[in-house]
């Protein structure tokens, strides 16, 4: 017993980590290789996989629709997370003042991101319907002309970025109002003492201090966004044709429902390297600020 | 004397008794002892199935074993049994509409003639002409049957009777001529003159219909894509022009949820979906007044080849590797036999015997017009409703942007040749 403790005192530094080295390479690493080596093979499920090489990648390169779906891919993330980023800093700014019912109006505008994404998803394309969904009733009552939302190529998109919108905006006016919380109330006051308009502080005093935390949220939702299937394959199926097929809708299709998985692993590979690029690229803007 | 007489009744007895038995040899009871098993798609055929099994067993003594699993499963596992040839299954549930080029291509049905040409084998009341057309034609290659129907279901047209009263319409259109004038004068503000499908792969069952009463067809008889034929695009432009002039906003979106509710809500009056979703029309939680008092139905209209729905038939196989194949197709026998059929379809189920849908408890069920469109749809039935390849889903998928294109105005020859292409090269790639 007592060598085992010595044992134990002597590796700790590679034991105590063991149990999350070995999670990581059990859900995170083997998954990965495995989708790699799937990428080298023509697998279609229920024949046998036939290896071909870096075949499936030279395909991809040439293949126009994976092109649509990266165009796709970042036409959706590209909309929705600045604008996401504005109303987030929006959100956050007034629910950083006090006024009367502050504290349920903070839980109810967190509903939309604890609410089931399929099912959000479900009841948004019910209202997109362009005949009988709510949304062209409201848009009627208030005199504007119907529009066809999701069933329209051109808007298919925007719709989309209109629910993820709705959905993960309170979630980076979270972050950013803790951050706006942490700022000095100082700071305001000397502002205000010399003169300073509201506007002028929250550019030069709010929006500064905060900085960090906008890139932190940025990179959070934008790695999210990059990824986002549930919404997109519920209400458009990527869709009409192929107007709002991202690469991860399009990686599931090619899977899923027309069973070539080596082709589909190839597909993921693409996406996690986009994904990864970015992420890497904000988190090396982080740094800078 | 007498006992020559005796000897002479005697014989003739036993010539009599050979002569009878002759006639008899079909014995039910000939396999007794036999376990089989069949694998079975939860539907709601297998609910019927289940609490009637006992009786065949009591009838023949062969032991049945129902394996049965929701259909996602259930096409995997089957796929698993088939391919690697296990000897215990002895046969399934198919849709050959949905996997009949892999499975035959593979070899994974075995063909009943042999069987059905063997008077000992097959029950004499089997009678096969008492199937609808499109349901036999379903399981019948150029080799031969590979199984039985036992469900089938087509496309009807729904339409308002009121409405078509108020514009001076007498009576379903009859040609594909006739529906698209009858959509335009049925066309209102708030009323699409006619709904269906427009939702990419999910529509392609439908335009089909279209598609083969234009005289097109899915391949050519080289087995190339022919939905860049001329026939093709009269079809799709024929599609176009009636979604996009008559049709409700977005028709690029419509599945079949779409297509129904828009009718069923009163904001189409004809629409062109399959004909189990009568129900809808008849529920008061689904459907407003006008609407369930004054549906109708009708066939397809004829286009230029006649109106050729097609027909979705589920069936029963007998497995390749079967060690009892003649216990299996007893069981099949049974299963499908005129009596089966009939108390299939009061229990719900489309039965795919003519002979059933006469039955007159049946009729009372359900309205006279119904009826007679769901069987001549069933008796003219083609049974590619979808794509006979073994890529199903990629094909419909390459067919369905087609569609979008068509329906968003875009160039329609060169959408459906860019799809004809694309089909080619997704079979080229599936044979490697």
């Amino acid at each position: 017993m007592k060598s085992f403790s010595a044992f134990v005192d002597k590796n700790a530094r590679f034991i105590f980590p063991l149990p999350a080295v070995l999670a990581i390479l059990v859900l995170i690493v083997a998954p990965v290789v495995t989708n790699f080596v799937l990428s080298l093979y023509d697998y279609f499920v229920g024949g046998r996989p036939v290896y071909i090489g870096l075949e499936n990648y030279q395909r991809a390169f040439g293949d126009a629709r994976v092109w649509n779906g990266i165009r796709n891919t970042f036409y959706f993330t590209f909309t929705a997370v600045p604008l996401q980023l504005v109303l987030g800093i929006a959100i956050a700014t007034l629910f950083n003042r006090d006024f009367p019912g502050k504290g349920i109006a903070r839980t109810v505008i967190l509903l939309p991101m604890v609410a089931t994404p399929v099912a959000i998803a479900l009841i948004w394309a019910l209202m997109f319907n362009p005949s009988l969904g709510v949304l062209n009733y409201f848009l009627e009552s208030l005199g504007l002309p119907r529009s066809l939302w999701v069933a329209q190529s051109n808007l298919a998109i925007p719709s989309l970025v209109l629910v993820d919108t709705w959905q993960w905006s309170p979630m980076i006016a979270l972050i950013l109002l803790a951050a706006m919380q942490s700022v000095p109330a100082e700071h305001y006051e000397a502002a205000r003492i010399d003169g300073a308009s509201g506007w002028q502080s929250f550019w030069h005093i709010t929006i500064p201090s905060i900085r960090s935390a906008i890139v932190v949220a940025l990179i959070l939702r934008a790695v999210d966004a990059l990824k986002t299937f549930d919404i997109i394959y519920v209400i458009t199926e990527g869709g009409p044709g192929i107007a709002s097929e991202t690469l991860n809708v399009l990686a599931f299709k090619t899977g899923f429902q027309f069973f070539h998985a080596g082709y589909a692993a190839t597909l993921l590979i693409f996406l996690m390297f986009t994904v990864l690029g970015i992420a890497i690229l904000l988190n090396v803007i982080r740094r800078r600020v | 004397m007498l006992r020559a007489t005796l000897r002479m009744a005697v014989l003739a007895a036993v010539a009599l008794g050979l002569a009878t038995a002759s006639a008899q040899d079909f014995d039910w009871r000939r396999f007794e002892g036999t376990s089989i098993r069949f694998m079975m798609n939860q539907h709601p055929f297998t609910n019927w199935l289940q609490p009637n099994v006992q009786e065949f067993e009591a009838l023949t003594g062969i032991n049945v074993t129902l394996e049965v699993f929701p259909e996602d499963q259930f096409r995997q596992r089957r796929i698993l049994e088939v391919s690697s040839a296990a000897p215990t299954l002895d046969g399934y549930m198919v849709m050959p509409g949905q996997v009949g080029a892999q499975y035959l291509g593979a070899g994974w049905m075995r063909y009943l003639d042999d069987f059905i040409a063997d008077p000992t084998l097959t029950d004499p009341d089997l009678d096969l002409e008492d199937f609808f057309g499109g349901a036999l034609g379903t399981f019948q290659s150029d080799q031969g049957l590979f199984g039985l129907p036992l469900q089938i279901e087509s496309s009807v047209l729904f339409y308002r009777a009121d409405l078509f009263e108020a514009a001076g319409l007498s009576g379903p259109p009859e040609t594909m001529d006739e529906l698209m004038a009858y959509a335009a004068a049925l066309e209102t503000d708030t009323v699409a003159g006619f709904a269906m499908r427009g939702r990419g792969a999910a529509a392609t069952s439908q335009t089909v219909n279209l598609l083969y009463s234009f005289g097109g067809s899915w391949m050519d008889e080289a087995g190339n894509s022919a939905l860049a034929s001329p026939e093709s695009i009269a079809a799709h432009e024929f599609y176009a022009e009636l979604m996009r002039n008559y049709g409700p906003p977005g028709p690029a979106n419509l599945h079949w949820a779409e297509v129904t509710s828009l009718y069923a809500q009163g904001q189409a009056a004809m629409i062109f979906d399959a004909n189990v979703f009568r129900p809808i029309m008849e529920d008061p939680a689904q459907a407003i007044d006008v609407v369930r008092e004054n549906t109708r139905y009708a066939p397809l209209p004829a286009g230029p080849a006649g109106s050729v729905p097609g027909v979705l038939v589920w069936g029963l196989s007998v497995n390749h590797a079967s060690q009892n194949p003649e216990a299996a197709w007893y069981f099949i026998q049974w299963a499908l036999s005129k009596e089966s059929q009939e108390s299939l379809l009061l229990f719900g189920v489309p039965a795919a015997r003519g002979s059933s849908w006469e039955n007159e408890e049946f009729q009372a069920t359900a309205p006279a017009d119904w009826i007679e469109a769901s069987q001549v749809s069933f008796e003219r039935g083609q049974p590619d409703w979808n794509p006979p390849v073994i890529p199903v889903a990629e094909v419909r998928d390459a067919y369905g942007q087609a569609i979008v294109a068509a329906l968003e105005g875009r160039d329609i020859a060169a959408a459906l040749q860019r799809a004809a292409t694309e089909v080619d090269q997704i079979v080229e790639r599936s044979q490697r």
